[in-house]
Formats: structure tokens, sequence, C-alpha cells
């Protein structure tokens, strides 16, 4: 709190001096009392945050419809505004003006509490992303682990949802979500974890910086097991975000709208912006830990400022995220945790271990600086692991004759 | 302003946990628990622990908590619990609360162990001993001391010419080895700090691995000084010595023991005399400084193996066909 | 302390455990923000807090599975030893 009062204390002067300048007297604003400017400040950031929150899914809906529109080799929406840019727009008004349905035997404080703590959740995770260099909005010293936390807040908004709406459909869906989500934070968590051991620091802006001598150090191309863990991180995001081909939860075609189906007008609005929120959320995280926030890849801020940089990455990896939606079918709820529990978990173990062992051997310079000469154990790990991995692939596949299981038959046999 | 959200948490978490107690919808209990794990996580953000509330935020309601809600949502959690079938039970437990709260009540008022140590950022002893001359002046303070301490020492390189980026990397393994043959194997690299543009120095900063953040056994003694002193100004392999200089600055801080009772008379101490506060008792658990890797490391993996037990055991007990 | 008493769902007594250890974490916190003497009242909260997620996972186990043999989970209607 101290610091807060510090810094109401210089925009206090810092507003006496520009009224002062401007000519609407300079004395008033050293009489305010420091509470209420500190108030003040705290208002603003607020305003702020829930600014990005509602203005980023406006963009990524609009972009949303028109990617898949081109995947699909048609035009998307043409006609509201030119070229389609107003549909986000006109898809809130539409749903403003819906009418408010609550389910009569359901719950009905859960049912309105519960789309507020979903969006609470994306709202206070986009505090602590470092998009500028200098200025951050609220730089939290546990920084990624403090957005892993909010992110468990959602998972609980959603099971309020499903339970709150007395629909078997939603209640499934609900608990099919909060066991993906809660799932996939440990592949996520471990991948994080590679990230923290190599930096030695929770803080994002450090993390940042930690990434800004060029292309090279970018932590996802220090060597193979940080680009695995890049990959792991990615696709288990998708799966925190309930993007297909993880959309279980939503299933537009299995469980009518899976948790979200008794909710409209406003209150579904309000899921539909956390969701994609929580897209840009998941999406800057991964360009701040892995791809190098704000640095561009000649080093440091050349070319363009870093803020430019952060949301290019974000834009390319969130366009990523849509082509694969666009083109993958979904998987199926046992696949998915098969996935996870079976496959991300041991690589991710392997994943940690290989960091560790690296760290061990070089320290934490490893990584390809722009010019240096291909040198130094993380280089020599980019030949040396994907080696190791196709042998040991051969060597545990090949073993013994396959033997074709067993089919059951499809009829009861007479035996 | 912040004591108003404080009283708003304090409030929030005393009503949600009643709620927890007695409400007869056991989905509207675990929601209410929610909130209250939410709000003791706030409550250790304003204890100085926020690794500790993000650790609660994660482990308590992101994971005990869906797990409760799983039980409660699969088995029949539309029964309403009739609350006054065993009003036997209620006075006891009401009593023994009670007397609970009162025990910790009396063990918070005798401020035997209530001490605050702050460090303050001074140069010189005239005006460390100057502060303690107006700290005595501040009447709920009952005693105030300072204590000259040399915390860490900077050895800073400047080159005739840039430095390449190797540099830093190949100084910080240089002060390390020197550390090592030394045999002052408390001493570690804390920061390496190179000049941005045309500042052609590198700093590379040594403190002493600490137990506690308060240690005094953390401060560096004169022979330590001494003996890193004359090490590190012998020649440095790798580098050509013409176009080096070496210059080592140590930085002495005072550090203000007070014993005193609350925060705010602190707070006001600090104010009124304009100190900066460098470092303050502030608990921080977490990777920065390794006190869990490094005092606690055995009970850590010890509590890693108990959760993977209790894992297998949970998933074991909960195989259907299984009568435990 | 009042709920782990007098609840007669078995998922309500485990919430009020957890209550318990909640508070009982945070007033190791308190005492080691205001007592010199190091971080040993966070690694203990810490650790405290491990030990209630494995607790709470065993305890729904067995409640689930109580819930799958009995189709009750009241504590007064599971009770099968006398006295």
């Amino acid at each position: 709190m101290r610091d807060m009062e510090l810094i109401a204390e210089g925009v206090r002067t810092g507003l006496a001096k520009a009224t002062q300048t401007l000519g609407l007297g300079g004395e008033w604003p050293l009489a305010l009392p420091l509470n209420a400017v500190v108030a003040a400040m705290y208002i603003a950031l607020a305003a702020v945050s829930v600014g990005i929150v509602a203005a980023v899914p406006i963009i990524l809906v609009l972009a949303e419809r028109k990617v898949s529109a081109y995947f699909q080799d048609r035009l998307g929406p043409m006609r509201v505004g030119p070229w389609g840019l107003l549909v986000t727009l006109a898809d809130g008004v539409k749903l403003l003006f819906k009418e408010d349905i609550i389910p009569p035997q359901g719950d009905r404080t859960l049912f309105r509490l519960a789309p507020y703590v979903v969006f609470a959740s994306s709202f206070a995770a986009v505090v602590a992303l470092p998009v500028f260099p200098s200025a951050i909005l609220g730089n939290v010293s546990i920084g990624i682990f403090y957005i892993m936390a909010i992110s468990s807040l959602g998972a609980l908004g959603i099971m309020m949802a499903g339970w709150a709406s007395n629909s078997k459909w939603s209640l499934f869906g609900a608990m099919r979500a909060a066991a993906q989500i809660v799932s996939y934070e440990i592949p996520l968590g471990l991948s994080i974890l590679m990230i923290v051991m190599t930096t030695g620091t929770l803080n994002m802006q450090e993390i940042v910086q930690g990434q800004s001598d060029g292309i090279g150090d970018w932590l996802v191309f220090r060597h193979p097991f940080l680009f695995g863990a890049g990959l792991i991180y990615f696709i288990s995001s998708i799966a925190e975000v309930n993007r297909t081909p993880f959309d279980l939860p939503e299933a537009e075609s299995e469980l009518v709208a899976g948790f979200h189906t008794e909710y409209s007008g406003i209150r579904f609005a309000y899921f539909f912006l956390a969701e994609y929120a929580n897209m840009f959320i998941v999406t800057a995280i991964l360009t701040t830990l892995f791809f190098g926030g704000w640095s561009s890849p000649l080093g440091g801020e050349a070319l363009l400022p870093g803020a430019v940089w952060f949301i290019a990455k974000a834009a390319v990896i969130i366009f990523v995220m849509m082509w694969i939606r666009w083109t993958l079918p979904r998987v199926r709820v046992d696949q998915l945790m098969n996935l996870c529990w079976k496959y991300f978990l041991p690589i991710s173990f392997v994943n940690i271990l290989g960091t560790g062992v690296l760290l061990l051997l070089e320290g934490e310079g490893i990584g390809l600086k722009l010019g240096e000469a291909f040198i130094g154990v993380g280089a020599v790990s980019w030949v040396v692991v994907p080696v190791a991995l196709v042998v040991t692939g051969l060597a545990a596949f090949s073993g013994g004759d396959a033997k074709p299981r067993a089919v059951r038959p499809l009829t009861p046999s007479s035996s | 302003m912040s004591s108003v959200i404080f009283y708003g948490f304090a409030f929030l978490a005393i009503v949600t946990a009643l709620v927890v107690v007695t409400s007869r919808n056991v989905v509207h209990s675990a929601f209410a628990l929610m909130v209250t794990l939410f709000c003791v996580a706030a409550f250790y953000v304003y204890l100085d622990a926020d690794f500790l509330a993000a650790i609660q935020l994660i482990v308590y309601v992101g994971g005990i908590l869906v797990l409760v809600l799983f039980g409660v949502m699969m088995t029949s959690g539309r029964l309403d619990m009739k609350l006054r079938a065993d009003a036997g039970l209620i006075a006891p437990a009401v009593i023994v609360g009670l007397l609970l709260m009162g025990l910790l009540l009396y063990v918070a008022r005798s401020d035997s162990a209530w001490k605050r140590q702050i460090l303050v950022e001074d140069a010189s002893q005239q005006a460390a001993s100057h502060i303690a001359e107006q700290a005595k002046s501040h009447t709920e303070l009952k005693a105030v001391r300072t204590t000259p301490v040399v915390r860490r020492f900077t050895a800073s390189y400047s080159f005739s010419e840039a430095p390449d980026a190797s540099a830093r990397q190949m100084l910080s393994r240089h002060v390390e080895d020197t550390i090592r043959k030394t045999g002052l194997t408390r001493l570690y690299v804390t920061s390496v700090r190179s000049g941005r543009g045309s500042d052609r120095r590198i700093e590379v900063a040594v403190e002493k691995r600490r137990t506690t953040l308060m240690d005094p056994t953390r401060n560096l003694s004169a022979e330590e000084l001494d003996a890193m002193t004359q090490a590190l100004t012998s020649v440095i392999p790798g580098f050509v010595p013409e176009s080096v200089q070496v210059v080592i600055a140590v930085e002495p801080v005072h550090m203000l023991l007070i014993e005193g009772v609350t925060d705010q008379a602190v707070s006001r101490l600090t104010e009124d005399m304009g100190l900066r506060v460098v470092e303050d008792e502030k608990g921080v658990v977490g990777l920065g400084d390794s006190v869990m890797m490094g005092e606690y490391l055995l009970p850590f993996e010890v509590t890693g193996l108990l959760l993977l037990v209790a894992l297998i055991g949970a998933a074991v007990i909960s195989r259907k066909g299984v009568v435990v | 302390m009042y709920a782990v008493l007098t609840r007669r769902n078995a998922i309500a007594i485990l919430m009020g455990t957890e209550l318990i250890l909640n508070a009982a974490n945070l007033n190791f916190v308190a005492f080691t923000r205001y007592i010199v003497g190091g971080v040993a009242g966070q690694m203990i909260a810490v650790f405290v807090i491990v030990l209630a997620a494995a607790e709470a996972a065993v305890a729904l186990a067995i409640i689930l599975t109580l819930y799958q043999e009995m189709n009750t989970i009241s504590p007064d209607e599971t009770q099968e030893l006398k006295g």
C-alpha cells in the first residue's frame, strides 16, 4: 500500500502542475485527500482492465468469424458495416435485447452469480500481463503464479453455472469442463515450472527481460526441452479455454450448449466475453513466457515499440488457435483425459528433467544469441535430444511381433 | 482506505463462513466456502505472504473446492439438512469454539515477542544515531537501536572498450570460482548488471546466503571483505588485464531494531523521519531466495511423497466394486 | 468446529474441517508476520495446505465409496459401530 501512496502523491503534484499550466488553478489538486487519489487510481486501474477485457473480445469475435469463413471458402459477415466490421456490435445489441430467462427450478442466486465469477477471473488476470516494457498495470512479484491462481477461479464459475441451471446437460457439461480445466492445469503448471527454473523468477517483466537479446534468446528456442514445453503449454492452454478440439463443455452438437444452455441475453454475453478474453490472456502468457513478450527478434525493442510486438505475436498465436479450431474435429472426453494424464504428464516430467540437467551443465545463459557461433550445451542438445528420442521411439515400438488383438464378436457367439 | 477494504474482506469471510456451517443447502455451503477461502487468500496478501496467497488459491480453491463440489454434485446435493435435529451438540460446539478464540486472543495480547526489524538506508554513523535519538521520542515504541551492517558488496569491472555479451557470464563465473577458492562458501552472486548503451561497466553483486531474512550472521565481516577484495583484484582469466579495472564497493546499511506493537507506529516513524525502508521483515516464501529449497527441502520432499501416496490411495479407494 | 460436530452431511463435515485448517493457517501466517524470527509460520502454512489437500482427496474418495454402498451420506445413518 505504501507504494500506491507514493504514486498517488506524484499524481497529485503532477495534476497540480498540469492544472496550473492549463490555467485551471493549481492549488486544489494538492488539497485532495491522499486516500481519495489512491481510490481513484484503483478505480482507473480497474476501468482499464475492464476496457481491455471488453475490447479484446470484440476484435476477436470478428476475427473468428472472418477467419473461419476464409477457411471454409466463404466470405463471412459482409453486410454489417464496411467489410463486416460492426458484426460484434450487432451481436452485442442482439444479446442485450433478448429475454432474460431464469430457470424456475434452478438455484437463482447461483445462477445470477456465475457469469460474474467467470468474468471476474478473466478481468483479474489481465492486470498482470506485461504488454509494455516500461510499465505494467500490476507488476506482481509472483506474476505468473498469480495468473495461474486466478484461472482456477474460472473453473469454479463454470461449475456454478452448470449446477444452477438445473438441467442434466448443463451439469454434465460443467463437470466435464471443470475436470478438463483442472486436469490440464498440471501440464500447464509443469511447463511454467520449467520457465521459472530457467529464468529464476516468477516476475513477468523479468522473464521478458531475460529474453530480450534477440530471437535466439526466446525461451522456446533455447533447447528442445523448452520447445517441447512450449508445445505442451500451447495445447494445454487450448484445453484450458475450452476451444476445439477440446470444447466438449460447449459441444454445440452434443450437449446443446453445455453449461451455458440456460443462459440467454446479457448473461450469455458475459460467458462469451470471458471465453475470448481468456483466449487472449492465455495467448499473452504464451508469448510472454516462451516467445519473448515485448522484445523484437532483433533484440530489445528494435524497429517497433514493445507493445506492438507483443500484440503482433499474440495475434499470430490466436490465429493459429483459430486455424486449429476450424481444422480439427472434436476430441472425446476419454481421449482428452488420456492425452493429459498418460501422455502430457510423463512428457512434462521428462522435459523438467532435461531442463534441470541442462541448467546444471551450463547455467542460465543457455541459448543462441544472435550472431554467436553454434556452441554450447544448449545448442548441442538440439542434435542430441531428437536423436535420443528417435532411438527410444524405435526401441520402444519395435519390440516383438505385433499380434492383432482379439476382436470381440458383434453378435453373441454360441460357444 | 485500505483498511476499509480489509474490513470488507473480514466481514465477508465471517459471513460466508457462517453460511458454510449453517446453510441448509450443501451446494450453497460449498460455494460459500469458495468465497471464504478467497477471503483468506486476501488476508494472506495483507500479511505480506503473497506466494502463500497464490498457493491457497490454486490448491484450495482450484483444487480442493473443485473436488468437494464434485462430491456434492454426485451425491444427493439436494437433501435439505434439518438443522435442529441434534440440538444437544450445538451448545458444546459453540462453547468450545469460544474458548479456543479466547485462548488465541490471550496469547495475542501478551506482546512479549512483538518486534519489528527494519533496514534503513543510510550511509553514516551519525545519521544513524540521530535517527535512533529521534525515534525514541515516539512513545509507543518501546526500544530503538541501530546497528550498522554490511550485507553486500559490489565488484564493478570497467572495460576500456564495450564488453561483449559473454563477458557477463564469464565475470560471474570468475567471481563464483573466486568465492569457492577463498572458502567462503556462504557467499553467492546475486546479480550481474551491465550498463546499457555506452556504459562500459559490469557490476557483480555478492551477498551471503541467509537462513532467515534478518539473520545476523548474514552480515559480511571485515575479514571476509578483505579476503574477497584481495582475491578479486587479482588477475582475471580470459581478460587482458589492462583493459579491465576492478573496484570493490561496499554498501553499508543501518539496521533499525524497533520494538513496537503496530504497523502504523512503525510506518508513522519512518514517514516522519523520511526514512527509506530497504528491507522489512516480510515473509517471502518462494522460489526467489530459496527458503523452501534450502532449509525446508526435506519436509517439502516428504510432503510431496505423502501427497502422491494419498492420490494413489484415493484413486484405489474410489474404484468401483472395491469394498473397504 | 460447529460444522464438524453438528452437521449431518459428511461432505459438510469435510468443509468444516477445511475451515478449521484454514483458520489455523491464518494464525500461523499472522504470527509470522509480527514476530521476528524467520518465515517458519508461512512454511508451516504451506505444508498444512498440502496436507489438507491430500486429506480432502482421500476423504472424498471414502465418502463417495460410502455413498455407492449405502446410498446416503448422513453420518447418523451410516453408523455401523454400536455404542
